[in-house]
Formats: structure tokens, sequence, C-alpha cells
């Protein structure tokens, strides 16, 4: 027989319990309502971990001490264990008259009358709700049992609900990470086949396009030779041609130069002398840009192709030195560092990544200058992709400086803000035998 | 004294025209011209050049081809060698003995005075 006042409590409550998806929310309410409804001291929950096989009390009203501080922890050798076992509904009227019952007491809040409840949905058991001790005289009658099991009912659906509605969200949310980092591996694959396609595509246009390019360059070295000099218009002219049949050559020679699958030579290098040496070569750029070192001692020796590696320095520095017009400061730093994460390379391909822990040699070229916009940065390595204005960069030099950092199994960041300089990180392996390192 | 002789075998027609021009302009050397591999070995044998200006990327005969033929013939087998190629990157000549098979490489874009300075350092 239901009262009216019992209806309108279980519709309050299911109406709750349903908008409460989170686990913690659905236990304190189950815990409270009971408590509200029924005229007892205290109420608790024990939930069960079936992994750890233990009961940990995860909401209580009414208990004269913060169980929050010590959280309580008990095993199945407990009434909620006996509960577990059975899996029906205990009522107790007073425990020190059960022997049997109060050795297994390890439930901390029980005094004399309770009422144990499982909670249990499709097979699965899922804590014990309990209420003590009554503020009414009489023992536990069967209405306040029935209230109790309602309430256990009802809230196991909604603690499996949630529990489920958890399990769903923890998998979304792996699948979402697993979605991203192969978006992230496929982007960098095309990017990687993409840059291969560009490679092959380049070498056969440029070289379609020497022949003629040599061809021009020969008309125009035999017209200047046999139209005599003091026709000026006509020397100018000529003049202009060659020098833009020159630049288109330049032009191509990078294109070259970026598709090649050039066979490095290498051999043991202090990488110092390696900047040092580029330095030199664009030391008549540097104009009003202060050059400052930071290179940390007794560096080790690294297996590198001299050439191959100064043509990316020299390629970096001028793009360091073109940002700062105005002059500024081009900061060298060099260090070996233990790497506290892993570094993924830059297309993708597994020998060109760092692992967590690896020592490797880092060279960092930073300026001043002008920085480079969230939006650039993302397509600095692309080919052809140029800030210069027309005929003022290839948009290949970043590209080529890539190739040949991967070549070397090594890889290449550039971190940057618009106003805020650039800083291009080198990383280089430093080989587990340093056979250059001897002498 | 007689003018040396230089062959010149590339299939880029108007690029051998024009060689042929700057090079004759000198007053130094005869040139001729053969527009593909065999009918450059053809000419070798009945001018015996004193110098062979060889492209390497040609269709049907290319110039390791070439190469193989003159390096296999009693009479054209001493004769040098200058390879112009479109694939070679600066002006000047570069000792890449792998590709070259030792000769002289020079670029396809190269200049007048880069190319003759080569072409006095390796004739015969």
């Amino acid at each position: 027989m239901w009262y009216e006042g019992q209806l309108d409590f279980l519709f309050k409550f299911s109406e709750k319990l349903i908008s409460a998806l989170n686990l913690q929310n659905i236990v304190q309410h189950i815990t409270e309502t009971a408590y509200n409804f029924l005229p007892v001291e205290r109420t608790a929950f024990l939930t069960w971990d079936k992994n750890t096989a233990k009961f940990s009390l995860a909401c209580a009203v009414g208990l004269n001490y913060d169980y929050r501080a010590k959280p309580l922890e008990i095993g199945k050798d407990s009434i909620a264990g006996h509960v577990m076992r059975n899996r029906e509904a205990l009522v107790v009227q007073d425990l020190e008259q059960d022997f049997y019952l109060s050795k297994l007491n390890k439930e901390e809040f029980l005094q004399k009358a309770f009422i144990c409840a499982p909670l249990i949905f499709k097979n699965e058991f899922l804590g014990v709700l309990y209420v003590c001790d009554k503020k009414t005289p009489g023992p536990f009658t069967q209405r306040e049992v029935s209230v109790v099991m309602n309430i256990v009912r009802m809230g196991a659906i909604s603690m499996e609900n949630a529990r489920l509605l958890e399990q769903l969200s923890k998998r979304a949310k792996e699948l979402e990470a697993a979605y991203q980092s192969l978006k992230e591996m496929q982007d960098k694959l095309i990017q990687s086949e993409k840059l291969k396609a560009i490679g092959l595509l380049a070498s056969g246009v440029a070289h379609e396009m020497r022949n003629p390019i040599g061809t021009i360059m020969q008309g125009v070295t035999f017209l200047e030779q046999i139209i005599p000099l003091e026709t000026k218009e006509v020397t100018e002219t000529l003049s202009i041609v060659k020098e833009s049949i020159q630049r288109a050559d330049r032009i191509v020679i990078s294109l070259l130069d970026f598709s090649r699958a050039t066979k490095l030579e290498f051999s043991w290098e202090d990488i110092n002398a390696v900047l040092e040496n580029s330095l030199n070569l664009v030391k008549t750029e540097l104009k009003s840009i202060e050059v400052v070192k930071e290179i940390q001692k007794n560096l080790p020796k690294v297996s590198v192709d001299m050439n191959k590696l100064m043509q990316v320095f020299i390629n970096l520095f001028m793009n360091a030195i073109h940002a700062m017009p105005q002059g500024g400061r081009l900061i060298i730093r060099v260090f070996v560092k233990q790497l506290r994460e892993a570094i993924n390379s830059v297309d993708g391909q597994l020998n060109n990544s760092f692992a967590a822990g690896e020592k490797v040699l880092m060279v960092e070229i930073e300026d001043t200058g002008a920085g480079i916009s969230a939006e650039n940065l993302r397509r600095i390595f692309d080919p052809f992709f140029t800030t210069k204005g027309q005929g003022k960069g290839t948009g290949l030099g970043l590209s080529i400086c890539r190739n040949i950092i991967m070549m070397h199994k090594g890889t290449i960041d550039v971190q940057s803000q618009a106003l805020q300089g650039t800083k291009v990180i080198i990383y280089l392996r430093i080989p587990d035998r340093e056979e250059g390192n001897n002498g | 004294m007689d003018k040396k002789k230089i062959l010149i075998i590339d299939d880029e027609e108007n690029f051998c025209t024009l060689v042929k021009k700057n090079i004759e302009l000198t007053d130094e050397f005869e040139v001729s011209i053969a527009t593909n591999g065999q009918d450059g070995i053809k000419l070798a044998g009945e001018i015996k050049p004193d110098l062979i200006l060889l492209d390497m990327i040609m269709p049907d005969m290319d110039g390791a081809d070439v190469i193989a033929c003159i390096k296999n013939d009693k009479i054209l087998k001493d004769i040098p060698v200058v390879i112009l190629t479109a694939i070679a990157k600066g002006d000047e000549s570069i000792p890449q003995a792998a590709f070259s098979g030792g000769y002289a490489l020079l670029s396809k874009t190269t200049t007048i005075p880069a190319l003759l300075a080569c072409i006095k350092k390796n004739i015969k």
C-alpha cells in the first residue's frame, strides 16, 4: 500500500536521480534521500570496488565525525560483505543481540538498529545503503524497509547508467585522443608524401628548365660579343636578360638541391667549427646585428656532412638577418640536453624521432626580428612557401634545411610569434659510440 | 696552325648552335655538332676531334653509353671529354668522379669564359 507522501517522494527522488549523471552525485542523493525521508539518526553508503575487493564509505549523513578526513575502507569480512554474499537486505533491530553479526561488524557507524540494503543491477553488485537507529521509538517497520528497498532499486539503475555513461565518455575520450593522434600522423604522412612528389616533379622540371636556360645564356653571351658595346640600350637590355636568366638558374639550382637524394659525406665534426665557418660566410650581411653565442663547453663531436650542415646554418642565419632589417640580436646556442619528453619528427617518420630520456645535441638559432604569425608558422616547411615577396626567395630554403636535417636523422622545429622573434631548434643525434671524440 | 676540333654531342639543337657560335668567336676552335649519341660517335670517327663536349641525358643513347663506346674504340679512346649537363649544380668543374668517370663536368648554364677555360685545360 502506497502512501501519498511516499509516492510523491519516490517521484521526486526518481526525477532527481535521472538528472544526476555523475556516480558520486547519485550516491550522495541516495544517502541524503534515505536520511530525509526516514526518521533515522544516520545513513551511509558503501561502494564496492571489485578490482580491489574493498568497500569504501562514499557518503554518509548524520555521523558525529568527518568521514572524509579518514576514509573508511573495509573488506569482504564485514556486514556489507555478508549482505553482498546473501544478496538481500538485512534488517537488524539490535546488533548486540546478534553474535555473528557483531563479530562481522567493521562498519564504524553502526550502533544498535539498522537496515543494510544491497544495490544490485542485473546481477552486478554495486554497494550497500545503511539506515541506522530510528529517532522514533520501536523497531523498523515493514513500510520503512520497503522505502529503503525502493530507494536502492531505483538507485542501482541510476548508478549502473552513470557507470555506463562514465565508461562511454572515457571510451569517447580515448577514441578522440586516438583519432587526434592518427590525424596528426596522417597529416604528417600526407605532407611527407607531398614533399616526395614535389621533389620528383622538381627534379624533372629543373632538368627540363636548364636546357633552355643554358641556351638563352649562350645566346646572350654571343650577342654581347658581336654587338658593338657603344649601343648602350642594347647592352643594358642584354645585361637585364642575363641577370634574369641567372636568377632563374639559381631558382632551378635550389629546386635540384631540394629534390636531390644526395648521399651525405659524413665526418666527425666539432659543431662549433661548422657554425663558425657558416657565420664567417654571412659576416658582411650582419651590419647592425649583434651576434650572441651561448656555447656549452666540451661538446661531443657529431657525425655530419659539414657542407650540407653549413648550408643549413647559412640559410638560417640569412633568414634571421632578413627578419631584422633594423638590426637586432642573433643568438646562437649549442648544448647537450637530456630530453624530458619524446620529440616527434616533423614528418612523422620514426627514425627521425627522439625518445624521452635520450641525449641530444641541440642548436638554437634565435633572432629578435619580426617573428612569424601562427598561420604562416604552420606552413613554414612547405616547399615554395615564402613571405619574402616576389623574386626575393624561392620558398625552398627551409624545406631544404629540413631535408638535410632529416638526412642526418635529426629533426628541426621553429618557434615563433608575430613581433616576438623566431627560434629555430635543431636536434642532432649523439652517437652511442662517440668514435670521433677520442682524438 | 690548324684550329683544334671540338665535337658537341647534345640533343638540344639550339644549345649546340649557340655554344658553337660562342666557341668559334675565339677563332681558336672549329666546332662540329651531333644531336644524338650514334651520330656523335660516327662523326667522331670521321673528324677525330681534339675534345668532345658531351650531354648526359639524351634519348636512346645517353652520355654514359657514348662514353662507353668511345672508351672501347681504339682510335677514339684517348679523346678528352667534357661533360655538359643540366643536372650539375655550379658553374665550375666539379670533381664528381663517380658520376663523370673522371671527366670534367660542367653545368649547362655555365658561362662562356668558364667553358673555354675548361676546354683549354682538357684539350690535347
